[in-house]
């Protein structure tokens, strides 16, 4: 096993177990599982179709840059990702919008904190290359890209939040 | 079609949209909704509201004549 192999699978590792401390820091209940009503499941069902279809369309677009062999201004690993937080990016906002986004046990000022902090994290991890000149190579945009990417759809994700939530409160009953 | 009987039953005991939500476990915007209409509720939460409310599935689901 190569020291890369070793790193990437050390980083999934550490990943899943950031996101079982995140889910039960802000879950009221402690658990990792969110639970959700029966409105909150049949809106997120929308939003995994139109997030499916969102990358079947973009996978599409790519596969069919690759085949014409048109230079593309990403490599592709980031090309793949982008798809994939876009993707992520219509489920969360669409569920947001439809009042399906926050689980009936979870905190969601602490939700909005957990936004934050990985919109900053990865803002940092994103802005580090940009300084030291790696996110651009040869005219093709870099892996630091998709941690920008990631950092705005938290913020988007985090803002839309926080303006359903005032919108709410002037109309609650 | 807005559910004003709905409504009306949870005003008169005193309830607001989160307080039934808590009691029939659902969200408040899920209440929000199933009185501005925007929603159809399933039998079994039909049955949890007309529960928490005192009220039978005719007094807040049926259709008026």
């Amino acid at each position: 096993m190569d020291f890369r192999t070793l790193g990437l699978g050390t980083g999934i590792v550490v990943g899943i177990l950031l996101c079982i401390v995140i889910f039960k820091f802000f879950n009221k209940d402690k658990k990792v599982k969110t639970k959700y009503d029966e409105m909150q499941e049949r809106q997120r069902g929308r939003a995994y179709m139109f997030s499916f279809w969102t990358l079947v369309g973009l996978e599409t677009v790519m596969c069919l840059l690759q085949l014409a062999e048109v230079k593309f201004f990403m490599d592709p690993f980031t090309s793949n990702i982008t798809c994939i937080i876009i993707a992520a990016l219509v489920h969360a906002c669409y569920s947001v919008e439809h009042d399906a986004y926050i689980g009936l046990n979870t905190n969601s000022k602490r939700f909005m904190v957990v936004c934050i902090a990985i919109g900053i994290v990865n803002a940092v991890c994103g802005i580090i290359p940009i300084a030291a000149g790696g996110l651009v190579k040869d005219g093709v945009l870099q892996a630091p890209f998709a941690n920008l990417l990631v950092a705005i759809v938290f913020i988007i994700i985090g803002v839309q939040i926080y303006i359903k939530n005032r919108t709410e409160k002037e109309e609650e009953d | 079609m807005k559910n004003l009987r709905m409504k009306s039953a949870r005003a008169a005991l005193d309830l607001s949209q989160d307080d039934l939500a808590k009691k029939c476990e659902v969200s408040r915007q899920t209440i929000s909704a199933i009185e501005k209409g925007d929603y159809n509720p399933t039998i079994n939460l039909c049955i949890s509201i007309c529960k928490a409310l005192d009220k039978t599935l005719d007094d807040l689901f049926w259709e008026e004549a």
